[in-house]
């Protein structure tokens, strides 16, 4: 598990990478879609035993590339996570046949 | 699905939140050692992202730019036409400062640094020189046409940042030479700025030139005059693309 979160972060990393470097050349009305929250919604989907690393590690690597103090993107896709996950429980049932 | 928070992932989250706050205590540290690890692969990231968006830009826009080259042809002949009267004068004032006996201004110590990244929620760009190469906060940043780009807002070891003229946070006082005016110049975010506080009998017009000094700025936009404002307003045009930028220079030393 412990490897797998690594290479998860690792990846994490350099798509934080793409995103301050690469993507900024790809702007639509100056904006770029920001590509961590929308993979922390897949994670969350597709692979939820990662979700929580996904969040931290995600959250940490934009703070590390944005002017914020270091808490802020890691506070914003916690929450993100976490409310995704009260309204999974709450109001969605998933049925698997 | 399993969506329950268990106490011990609370625990971690907790553990984990309080770890990145105790990272501001030495914010600076912890921010310089990852640009200096990531500087090359960023360097060509952005190399690499900025040929691809050349390249894409060259197939979507083949009539526009056609246009385009058709309108800087034109604009070429009156700029060559007022190079020529340039000159004229330029060979007049340098008898003048004979004359009168008059240094010329030294040269401007340079620096060249490359752009490896954007900042992700401002308009801020990172560059591969820092602290180990002299640069300082509150340094000007031109490209190679003496555009004014923005200020060094933070400096690291190995890299900085800039502020852009863009940026929400950044204002400075520009002049109008057509008008013979001055105004302040505000950042709106993306890549727009705003000319504010603008005389209100100043005879400005769209297509001016704006600068700062000895450094170009860009063009008025759309001019916005009310009645009961003592000054007028007008948008810029900013002359510098970072998308299509690569390197800058910042200025050490006047």
């Amino acid at each position: 598990m412990l490897a797998k979160i690594f290479i998860f972060a690792l990846s994490l990393f350099f798509l934080t990478l793409l995103q301050s470097s690469f993507l900024p050349h790809f702007v639509i009305f100056g904006y770029a879609p920001n590509f961590i929250l929308i993979l922390i919604i897949f994670i969350f989907f597709l692979m939820p035993s990662l979700d929580l690393p996904a969040a931290f590690f995600g959250g940490l690597f934009l703070d590390i590339f944005s002017s914020h103090f270091f808490g802020f993107y890691t506070s914003i896709l916690l929450g993100t996570l976490f409310f995704i996950k009260l309204i999974a429980r709450k109001y969605v049932q998933f049925s698997f046949k | 699905m399993r969506t329950s928070f268990s106490r011990k992932k609370i625990l971690l989250v907790a553990i984990g939140i309080l770890f990145i706050l105790s990272l501001n205590f030495f914010q600076k540290e912890a921010k310089g050692f990852f640009y200096s690890i990531s500087s090359p692969l960023q360097e060509k990231l952005w190399e690499n992202g900025s040929n691809t968006s050349n390249f894409l830009e060259a197939i979507f826009k083949t009539g526009k730019l056609l246009k385009e080259n058709e309108a800087l042809k034109l604009r070429v002949q009156e700029l060559l036409y007022d190079h020529n009267y340039m000159n004229v004068l330029e060979d007049e004032n340098k008898m003048l400062r004979e004359a009168l006996n008059l240094g010329f201004r030294e040269q401007i110590k340079l620096e060249l640094a490359k752009i490896i990244g954007k900042d992700i929620n401002r308009g801020g760009i990172l560059l591969n020189k820092g602290s180990e190469n002299g640069i300082s906060n509150g340094s000007l940043v031109v490209n190679s046409q003496k555009v004014l780009v923005g200020t060094i807002a933070e400096v690291y070891k190995t890299n900085s940042k800039v502020l852009l003229i863009s940026d929400k946070q950044s204002s400075f006082e520009v002049q109008i030479p057509s008008a013979n005016s001055s105004g302040l110049a505000k950042g709106l975010g993306g890549s727009g700025a705003l000319l504010d506080l603008i005389p209100k009998d100043a005879q400005i017009k769209t297509g001016d030139l704006v600068v700062s000094g000895d450094f170009l700025i860009g063009l008025i936009g759309e001019i916005k005059k009310e009645d009961a404002s003592p000054f007028q307003q007008a948008e810029i045009s900013p002359f510098f693309d970072i998308s299509g930028l690569n390197k800058v220079f910042i200025i050490l030393d006047f």
